[in-house]
């Protein structure tokens, strides 16, 4: 019942071999069903991201074969030599895999600690392999043990708190200021691809209305009418200013473009309701001072960057707790999987019994043909009690032993005490 | 009937202390929004206490208990509670019971010190319905006021720690600025009518029970620090319907200014420049 992951990672291995060795959607069924004939006994799931390539194994086999297979496989699949990749491999067996998969799962491992992606990707990759059914029933409780832990540690923990992309900041600094981002404007100022980007994920946030000022008009006009915004010169701005909440600004100007004053006035004309500047410009297109105002919250590019790294090292706090809960679903994990080995023994040792039981009472109820089918049936029912009531025990018992012992010693045990199998 | 308000006042008192602890283990962690909820779930029940109390002590005595220091207290802490926990009810302004309930936490312990003796006492009467609603709505008003400055605490905070690109634990978890301004305004926008009418019912009252209005009545303490109180509620009221005063300023300031107005008023109380004798004894 082995688990075994055979991967590499941004940790691992420079961006060229990753490139060389990603799965592209196309042939990811393809792949897990080809590893599917490789473990016809268990099954594989492969995780294919730009920060890693993993494939997850379940076999019946010892681990060194499976690693061994997995890496000939690799190298047939993407035509590249073993020793182009081996170097960088990683590979992990039963509860060090769990834990990776858990660790994965949960952003712990993911270049930027805390991200959300890497858990849509690793859902995504689990349904390909459902959907191939290359999947098997340990897989299959890892994978859904993983996204449960990933939520868990989300939740009680601060790990995906604070972002570390200016967009995601911009967004994240919205929320703090705005109660709803439905009836909020946002101006972008001049053109770049980071204004851009915040632009988009403020949009995608729900912002409610775009304006696009631009020294030329018709890029402004351009980018609006991606977002249904309005265009707007740059020599308008003053007069537009107050119907801004957010601003995002990146143009080339040598000088700032917005002053105190403008904000002054912008604030009596939107009666002081709050602001959100961000100016992402180098050098700045914003004066410095405006952020002495009241309800006016303006960031610049190095308060951006110092917004990410404490973000970032917040996330880093936090990763020793994630840890603990990580370790605690691998515990249990293991717990359940070791009960799994007492499984068939426990099926064969019903059917054993059931098999007397039935022998017993045929002989009975030859021997009493006036009963009545109601008498038959009681005297059945019975019988099931008995046993189940024999059994419920020594099951339990069964299951137990096999997670503190040696699962084979213990079932051989049990084999013989009932005998289930040929001594010999 | 004693020993029940008792035991039902201390129960009050122990809700108001667990979820204190509770909302404050998740302003420190700013991990667990259960913490949270769980907080809201208790300050209910403290609520409920409360009026527990309210209502064995009119049982008891026949008498509405809203005179004297005891009953003025549980009131009190009975609609800062109440005003709390409706505040607080959209999940989006939950975590201002981080800022709420260790004040109420407070104010119970100094209503165990200072006025637990006189519960099993019998509550002073008030003469007159219109008394009665008086200071019930005065009570009101403060309560409300009092959220109001301890929300304006918190909008200052969130302000401050955004100015200063703290933008990680707890000052994340608490409403946005702007929603945090529309509580306080809502805050205010229903308290300074309630003080209003409040004082009006209270001149009425007093120009029923002596027949005239003295110039001495006017300029009592009391006059002027209600005077002075409305004054500054109609300033921030006002100020902030025609978009004068909006944000840290006026966080700061409905803050203050209720600070200062309760230390007026506690000098004064302590002084006893505020009684007026519209007690009678209870039946």
């Amino acid at each position: 019942m082995t688990l075994t992951i055979s991967g590499i990672s941004h940790h691992t291995s420079p961006l060229e071999l990753r490139e060389q060795m990603a799965f592209s959607e196309e042939v990811l069924p393809q792949s897990m069903q080809r590893l599917k004939r490789l473990f016809p006994e268990g099954g594989a799931v492969i995780l294919s991201t730009c920060n890693r390539v993993e494939v997850y194994v379940r076999s019946e086999r010892p681990a060194m074969e499976t690693f061994q297979q997995v890496r000939q496989f690799l190298s047939s699949q993407h035509g590249i030599p073993e020793d182009t990749f081996s170097n960088h491999l990683y590979e992990y067996e039963d509860r060090e895999a769990i834990r990776h998969l858990f660790k994965v799962a949960s952003s712990l491992d993911s270049l930027v600690v805390g991200e959300d992606q890497i858990l849509g990707q690793v859902h995504h990759a689990y349904l390909v392999a459902q959907s191939e059914d290359t999947t098997d029933k340990i897989l299959r409780a890892s994978f859904q043990r993983a996204f449960k832990v990933a939520k868990e540690v989300r939740t009680r923990t601060n790990i995906g708190t604070g972002k570390v992309s200016v967009s995601s900041i911009a967004v994240d600094l919205a929320v703090s200021i705005f109660m709803n981002l439905a009836d909020k404007t946002v101006l972008i100022i001049g053109s770049g691809d980071t204004g851009e980007l915040a632009l988009r994920s403020l949009v995608e946030r729900g912002a409610g209305k775009v304006m696009v000022a631009n020294r030329t008009l018709a890029n402004a006009q351009e980018l609006a009418s991606q977002y249904a915004g309005d265009a707007l010169s740059l020599d308008d701005l003053q007069s537009t200013l107050h119907a801004a909440d957010i601003i995002i600004s990146s143009t080339a100007s040598k000088e700032p473009i917005l002053q105190v004053e403008h904000f002054q006035a912008a604030l009596k004309q939107r009666d002081r309701a709050p602001m959100l500047v961000i100016d992402i410009a180098v050098p700045r297109d914003i004066e410095a001072q405006v952020n002495q105002l009241d309800n006016v919250y303006l960031y610049d590019m190095d308060d951006l960057k110092q917004v990410a790294e404490s973000n970032l090292e917040a996330r880093l706090a936090e990763f020793d707790r994630c840890l603990e809960i990580i370790d605690h679903h691998v515990d249990q994990f293991i717990i359940w999987r070791q009960s799994l080995h007492a499984e068939p023994t426990i099926v064969s040792m019903t059917q054993e019994f059931n098999m007397i039981r039935e022998r017993e009472l045929e002989k009975t109820l030859a021997m009493f043909p006036d009963l009545s089918d109601a008498e038959r049936q009681e005297v059945e029912y019975l019988t099931r009690r008995i046993v189940g009531g024999i059994l419920q025990r020594p099951m339990t018992q069964i299951k137990q032993e096999v997670i503190r012992d040696d699962p084979n010693t213990v079932l051989r045990l049990v084999k013989r005490l009932f005998g289930l199998e040929d001594p010999s | 009937m004693i020993p029940m308000i008792y035991t039902v006042f201390y129960i009050g008192v122990a809700l108001h202390l667990v979820t204190a602890a509770t909302a404050l283990a998740y302003a420190a962690t700013s991990r667990d929004a259960r913490l949270l909820r769980l907080s809201g779930h208790l300050l209910l029940g403290a609520l409920v206490a409360h009026a527990c109390v309210f209502v064995l002590r009119y049982v008891a005595w026949n008498v509405v208990p809203l005179a004297g220091v005891a009953d003025s207290f549980n009131l009190f802490i009975f609609l800062v509670s109440l005003t709390s926990y409706a505040v607080t009810r959209s999940q989006k302004r939950q975590a201002l019971l981080t800022f709420y309930t260790p004040v109420l936490a407070a104010l119970c312990l100094i209503a165990v010190i200072v006025t637990a003796r006189s519960l099993g006492e019998s509550p002073r009467a008030l003469p007159i319905v219109l008394v009665t609603i008086h200071v019930g709505l005065a009570f009101l008003a403060y309560a409300l006021f009092f959220v109001a400055s301890l929300t304006g605490g918190a909008y200052a905070f969130a302000a401050r720690q955004l100015k200063r690109l703290n933008t990680v634990g707890f000052a994340q978890k608490l409403p946005s600025l702007e929603n945090m301004d529309r509580t306080l305004y809502l805050l205010i926008a229903f308290g300074y009518p309630v003080f209003v009418v409040t004082l009006v019912l209270g001149v009425a009252w007093a120009w029923y029970d002596t027949g005239s209005l003295t110039s001495s009545w006017w300029w009592s303490p009391k006059i002027i620090w209600s005077v002075v109180m409305v004054a500054l509620y109609a300033f921030s009221f006002h100020a902030r319907s025609l978009g004068l005063l909006r944000g840290p300023k006026l966080a700061h300031l409905i803050c203050i200014g209720f600070g200062f107005m309760l230390s007026v008023y506690l000098v004064l109380e302590l002084l006893h420049l505020l009684t007026y004798n519209f007690y009678q004894e209870a039946p």
